[in-house]
């Protein structure tokens, strides 16, 4: 197996068995899994299928109703200030401070984490996610992709060991994308673990390790892309689409689109 | 402690200091500076008049006049706001941060006390200025102003912490039992609560003239006094004794006695709220998604917009009034917006003409001719001003479409009547059925009235017209509360002027008009009373017609020039 070598390590996330339910519907159910230092896991599942409920309940805003998350050895629900010191979260819809300047939200983050001599680092994100000309401006008057990076900044400052990400290039143009692609490959490479979740398959098969997918709160597979086609029986040089396809249970092809005359209105 | 976590105190401190930095923005331009100039003297206009209106014409102050004692008296207004405090808990429940800040928060590697203790302060911030009035309310009726004053600033503050304690008690307990205190109970409490503020803020303001003349109490000294020393009374305002004690205090000895007990109780509050055990994280969220929601809604502006439709209402096919085609189609989707999700909004405004019928028709009792004649065109006059506030759904609503509407096949000036037409029928509907009803109740038949019925639309239409067309020129949302207050107060008030006098232009014309029709009629043409009035309404009717064709146009422009990039609001 390509992962044997990852089962000797200790890993910088843990989830053993967590569960979790809104008004009586399981939305994460009996998940577990582990990401190791320098490792990026691809998270995928269909819409509603726990993605975005397993993020938060690792990030700690969702409270954890049952099972365990370790971060660094940290266990979040009794020791959860030092677990979270080693985690960043970049939500899929970054909402800036309105009145906080760029600068300003990375003076805050710094000071979250407990940094001195912040702030060289701070300007080189700044510059190196292209936010140099907006580092005066306030969370107000950032575009959706602006704001899209500044959450990278702030992720990136403390040089966390899990950065959690939930649909990371939305907002992002070409040139944004593959900036923030070689980004996230350079944190893992200094050791950050990640978690990478989003529906650019694509991008989960070109950045990710190991796939973990999801399906109405389970456990569908985890593994390489390379386990995966053997343990869902895939032909060999198929495609992550193919095999999340084969995972999630849709094979059905789509229908073909009805024929209408030409310029045909209602 | 009560310091709480550095970071926490760095985020205040920047938000503060973004504060200033966006204020300081809005007043770089001239029109930002008059607005904020205009804001502010409306302001401090309305601080001095609460200030000065405890003052009798000799200078004295009506309540210590009245001989009933400060101290009951404060206790049992601290009560009542506590009670009010409950009800707005139920609805806030958790700890409340904005939607934009609690994920960032709660992620943070801060403890979840200091973050009570974050928000108890920026809350305490906040209470400051509501603190500031009532304190000038109360300076002028304590025995000495400025224990007063200082007495009732920490007495809201420590109502702030009550606030929260409640809030974070009622989310474990919903956590734990299901929700325990209903909604609709809370409203009642909070209705019944405010009530009671009103009452007792009326007293201490006006005194023996609110008490006798307008609750028509014979004895309202005696009445009140022996209200407050109720023994029920007494033991329910008890846990309030130290704050009145100090807001009266009469000596520095008292005031120092009374303060330091005060400033702990306030304190100790303080701690053991931030220290309560109890995980609010998904009752926070819950009330944030629910408050931004609610924000939207009143940003949107009117009541419509923040009902909700149940599916029953949902499922009933509303008709297409005004045709088929694609003025008809974004008309169905206005009506639909008033009868699916308005219908609260709806019940509410029939309330309101009622009273408003009713009021006028008491008012004007004595006089039969007024009564009949002034005043059904009162009551259009006022109904008109109510709903066209009071049930909007016009394009205040639409700001976020704004984008997808100017892409509608349909030319600008027939999509701006579009907008408005459901809502001017509505309105207009309600109006004539008053004035209908009432004249057959009372049997106060008169030419006026069908004179009055047929102008009404065209009239309505205008006002509403206008006043889109102000919103359309310069598009505000703005809620109450949130920061840019006194930018927005200016803003709002040249707005109002604007409005008025583009309206009182409408009016003159079509008024020049008819008066000369009325001269021609009675001087050349020697016509009675009711022919007068019908031509008046006969030519006024197509001239509102065409004054209303004219806005139609200059809406459409506005549509037309609507920056969506830009005008959001």
């Amino acid at each position: 197996m390509e992962t044997d070598h990852l089962a000797h390590r200790e890993p910088a996330l843990s989830v053993q068995g967590l569960s979790r339910r809104f008004d009586g519907t399981l939305a994460v159910d009996d998940l577990s899994f582990e990401v190791f230092a320098g490792e990026i896991l691809g998270l995928v599942g269909p819409n509603g299928a726990g993605k975005t409920t397993t993020l938060r309940s690792v990030a700690g805003i969702l409270p954890l109703q049952q099972g365990k998350v370790a971060i660094g050895g940290h266990d979040l629900e009794t020791d959860e200030v030092e677990a979270k010191k080693g985690l960043a979260w970049v939500p899929d819809n970054p909402e800036p401070f309105e009145s906080l300047t760029v600068m300003e939200h990375l003076e805050f983050t710094a000071k979250l984490y407990r940094m001195k001599d912040w702030r060289p680092r701070a300007e080189a994100l700044i510059e190196r996610f292209e936010l140099t000309e907006k580092s005066k401006a306030m969370g107000s008057e950032l575009s959706r992709g602006m704001r899209q990076k500044l959450a990278f900044c702030q992720a990136w400052l403390p040089r966390p060991r899990v950065v959690l990400m939930d649909e990371p290039l939305s907002g992002l143009d070409p040139r944004g994308i593959r900036s923030a692609k070689r980004a996230i490959r350079e944190l893992a490479a200094e050791g950050t673990a990640v978690v990478l979740s989003s529906h650019l398959l694509e991008l989960i098969e070109e950045l990710s390790a190991r796939l973990l997918i999801i399906d109405r709160g389970k456990r569908v597979f985890m593994g390489t892309l390379s386990e995966a086609r053997v343990h869902l029986s895939a032909e060999e040089g198929s495609s992550l689409e193919d095999i999340f396809l084969a995972a999630t249970g849709d094979w059905r092809e789509p229908a073909p689109e009805p024929r209408s005359e030409p310029g045909a209105v209602e | 402690m009560i310091g709480g976590d550095p970071a926490l105190r760095t985020l205040a401190r920047l938000k503060f200091r973004g504060a200033l930095r966006k204020t300081w923005k809005r007043m770089r331009s001239l029109s930002g500076l008059l607005f904020m100039a205009l804001g502010g003297g409306v302001v401090v206009l309305w601080i001095f008049s609460i200030y000065m209106s405890g003052q009798g014409d000799d200078g004295s102050s009506p309540f210590r006049d009245m001989q009933i004692e400060l101290r009951p008296m404060m206790q049992a207004v601290m009560a009542f706001f506590t009670v009010v405090s409950l009800s707005s808990a139920a609805n806030v429940r958790g700890l409340y941060l904005p939607k934009s800040e609690i994920e960032a928060l709660f992620a943070a590697p801060v403890r979840r006390t200091d973050l009570v203790r974050y928000r108890m302060k920026t809350d305490a911030w906040r209470t400051m200025l509501g603190g500031v009035i009532f304190g000038l309310i109360m300076m002028r009726r304590a025995p000495v102003p400025l224990y007063g004053f200082v007495g009732t600033l920490l007495a809201l503050l420590t109502l702030v912490v009550v606030r929260q304690a409640i809030s974070l008690l009622l989310a474990d307990a919903a956590g734990r039992f299901g929700h325990v205190f209903k909604p609709r109970l809370a409203k009642l409490v909070a209705i019944v609560g405010g009530v009671g503020i009103w009452m007792l803020v009326m007293t201490l303001v006006m005194g023996e003239r609110f008490l006798g003349d307008m609750l028509d109490l014979h004895d309202p000294v005696a009445t009140v006094t022996a209200l407050l020393e109720h023994p029920v009374v007494r033991t329910l305002t008890l846990p309030f004794y130290p704050q009145a004690s100090l807001i009266t205090a009469e000596s520095p000895q008292a005031f120092a006695l009374w303060g330091t007990v005060c400033l702990t109780i306030y304190l100790v509050l303080f701690e053991v709220t931030a220290r309560l055990p109890i995980d609010f994280r998904e009752h926070s969220l819950e009330t944030s998604e629910t408050i931004a929601k609610k924000l939207a809604n009143v940003k949107r502006g009117g009541v419509f917009s923040s009902g909700t439709v149940d599916k029953t209402v949902a499922s009933k096919r509303v008709p297409w009034f005004f045709g088929r085609g694609a003025f008809g189609a974004v008309a169905w989707v206005k009506a639909t917006e008033i009868l699916r999700k308005g219908r609260r909004g709806l019940f509410a405004s029939i309330f309101v003409v009622g009273m408003v019928s009713v009021v006028i028709t008491m008012a004007m009792a004595s006089d039969p001719e007024a009564s009949r004649m002034g005043a059904p065109l009162f009551i259009a006059v006022l109904a008109v001003l109510y709903l066209s506030g009071g049930l909007r759904v016009d394009f205040r609503g639409e700001l976020d479409r704004m984008e997808r509407i100017k892409s509608w096949p349909l030319a600008p000036p027939k999509l701006f009547a579009a907008i408005l037409v459901p809502q001017v029928v509505t309105i207009s509907s309600f109006v004539a059925f008053a004035i209908v009803v009432r004249a057959a109740l009372l049997d106060l038949w008169h030419p006026i009235i069908a004179a009055a019925l047929l102008v009404l639309p065209f009239i309505a239409f205008a006002w509403m017209a206008v006043d889109n067309l102000v919103f359309l020129f310069k598009p505000v949302r703005f809620v109450p509360g949130q920061e840019g207050t006194l930018h927005h107060t200016g803003r709002a008030l040249v707005l109002f002027f604007l409005r008025m006098i583009l309206f009182g232009l409408v009016l003159a014309a079509i008024g020049v008009v008819s008066i000369l029709v009325v001269w021609v009629a009675e001087e050349m043409l020697h016509w009675g009373e009711t022919a007068k009035i019908f031509t008046v309404a006969g030519v006024a009717a197509p001239m509102f017609l065409v004054a209303d064709w004219v806005l139609c146009l200059f809406g459409g422009m506005l549509i037309q020039r609507f920056d969506v990039s830009r005008d959001v609001g």
